[in-house]
């Protein structure tokens, strides 16, 4: 051994030590970062257990190797993206899309508002009376585009795909 | 030596630019992101790397609703009076993007806006108004805001009163007024139940009078018409006296007579009273008598026997045979 850092260790020891630490850390400080620079020294222990590379390359593979293992999750995560349960979390006028609410001030010149659930929102679209029912059909920023419903449904339905 | 401590060096750099270079978003946030102080993208939620030195998280944005508390303040309504009113407003941003960079602290104009606007719709309503239609303030703080904010992507979902404060003196006015009211309930429901008992009793009374005059009235009938019977059978009677006497002798009643007053003469002998009664007892007319029940006792048997010795008492008429 060429001494310096390891002491008198063998670098795969060293390299597989770092990783089981990173790893830890990974876990105590939850920021999926460590994770992949874990992988990484677990990666140069292997390469520095089949290669004999000098001590001043292994660091230099272990930054390689990060950069890789970083690249490869981000790959990986484009590959399978999380499918959440709920994909409307957090977009609540997504989630308004499609229902039917009743118009509370009456929607002339394109402008007005709508009751949902306890609040109001304001809407365009094409002219309606107070009390009528309309369908959102999309938004605009924080205003709501409708369109007129020809029948008149007793309650305001839900969403589709929310029964 | 040198050559290892300048890959050390050089593999903490690769760590740290990575290290800088992942964003990790969590659910519930967006990240704007800028290019050399750009704004190019919102990040979501989930695992992003945009490498640095070229691109920056510029402001992480809460994406969930949030309440801003508006603190208590002092607003005079339209008929000047002072209240202090505390409020919520609930908010949620749909646009990251224009909440990050189309106003500069989001919360405090939230916060000031909702203040001032709380201000104007309440100062233009009578104090009644304002402690019986929340409803009413809510929605038109909300109309209101709403319009407002929609310039920076965030809407304004509630706005609520939480509290209204009239002044101590205005409170005490209001608990003696309701009082009063329902004194004045009261007292009318007392009233009334008088009157209803009144009109009851008098009822009452009117119904028993009618009742006992309708008793008179019938027992009046019925008394005459028992005078009238009583008079018809003394009249039958008296025929039948006076028919028996016209068939009969007048002797025979005379007898009948004294004898009644003997026996009333007995009776006051044997009264438990004092024994000494004074009577006049005309004796002539008593001897007269025997003569009487003399000539009777001849004129019925025909015969001289001996008179009986009844004395009729004084003042009976006698009936003398010519």
């Amino acid at each position: 051994m060429i001494g310096g850092l390891f002491g008198d260790i063998h670098p795969s020891i060293f390299w597989g030590i770092l990783a089981v630490i990173l790893a830890a850390a990974e876990l105590l400080a939850p920021g999926v970062f460590l994770i992949w620079v874990s992988l990484a020294a677990a990666l140069t222990a292997g390469a520095v257990l089949l290669l004999p590379i000098g001590e001043p390359f292994q660091w230099l593979a272990f930054a390689i190797f990060s950069a890789l293992s970083i690249s490869g999750g981000r790959l990986w995560y484009l590959a399978r993206p999380v499918e959440p349960e709920d994909p409307l979390l957090n977009d609540r006028t997504a989630r308004l899309i499609g229902r039917t609410v009743v118009v509370t001030q009456a929607i002339s010149h394109g402008e007005g508002r709508v009751r949902v659930d306890d609040g109001s929102w304001p809407v365009s679209g094409p002219d309606a009376s107070t009390g009528s029912y309309v369908r959102i059909t999309g938004v605009a920023g924080s205003i709501l585009t409708v369109e007129p419903v020809p029948e008149t449904p007793g309650i305001a339905s839900l969403p589709p795909g929310q029964t | 030596m040198d050559l290892i401590t300048f890959t050390l060096f050089i593999a903490f750099l690769v760590i740290f630019y990575l290290a800088a270079s992942v964003k990790i978003v969590r659910q519930g946030h967006r990240y704007t992101i800028e290019r050399f102080g750009k704004f190019t993208e919102v990040a979501s939620p989930g695992f992003n790397l945009y490498p640095a030195f070229f691109y920056r998280v510029g402001r992480r944005i809460n994406m969930m609703e949030q309440v801003i508390d508006v603190p208590s303040q002092e607003i005079i309504t339209r008929d000047n009076a002072m209240v202090s009113v505390d409020a919520v407003v609930f908010f949620q941003v749909l646009d990251a993007a224009k909440a990050a960079y189309e106003v500069s602290n989001l919360s405090v104009a939230l916060l000031q806006l909702s203040t001032t606007n709380l201000r104007t719709v309440m100062g233009s309503m009578d104090l009644d108004e304002t402690l019986s239609k929340r409803d009413e303030i809510n929605a038109r703080l909300l109309s209101v805001v709403d319009h407002a904010t929609n310039a920076w992507g965030v809407k304004i979902t509630r706005v609520e009163i939480k509290d209204i404060r009239p002044p101590q003196d205005i409170v005490n006015a209001m608990a003696r007024q309701m009082k009063a009211e329902r004194e004045k309930r009261a007292n009318i429901l007392e009233a009334e139940g008088l009157k209803s008992s009144e009109v009851l009793r008098a009822e009452g009374a009117k119904q028993s009078r009618i009742l006992e005059a309708e008793g008179r009235r019938e027992a009046a009938f019925r008394d005459a018409e028992a005078r009238e019977r009583e008079a018809q059978a003394e009249a039958k009677a008296t025929q039948m006296v006076s028919d028996a006497i016209a068939g009969g002798n007048a002797q025979a009643i005379n007898y009948f007579i004294a004898q009644k007053y003997v026996e009333a003469v007995e009776k006051f002998a044997t009264s438990s009273n004092a024994k000494t009664i004074l009577f006049p007892v005309e004796a002539t007319q008593l001897i007269g008598t025997l003569g009487g029940i003399g000539q009777l006792a001849r004129e019925a048997l025909g015969t001289d026997e001996p008179a009986r010795t009844d004395r009729p008492p004084a003042g009976v008429p006698r009936t003398r045979t010519p």
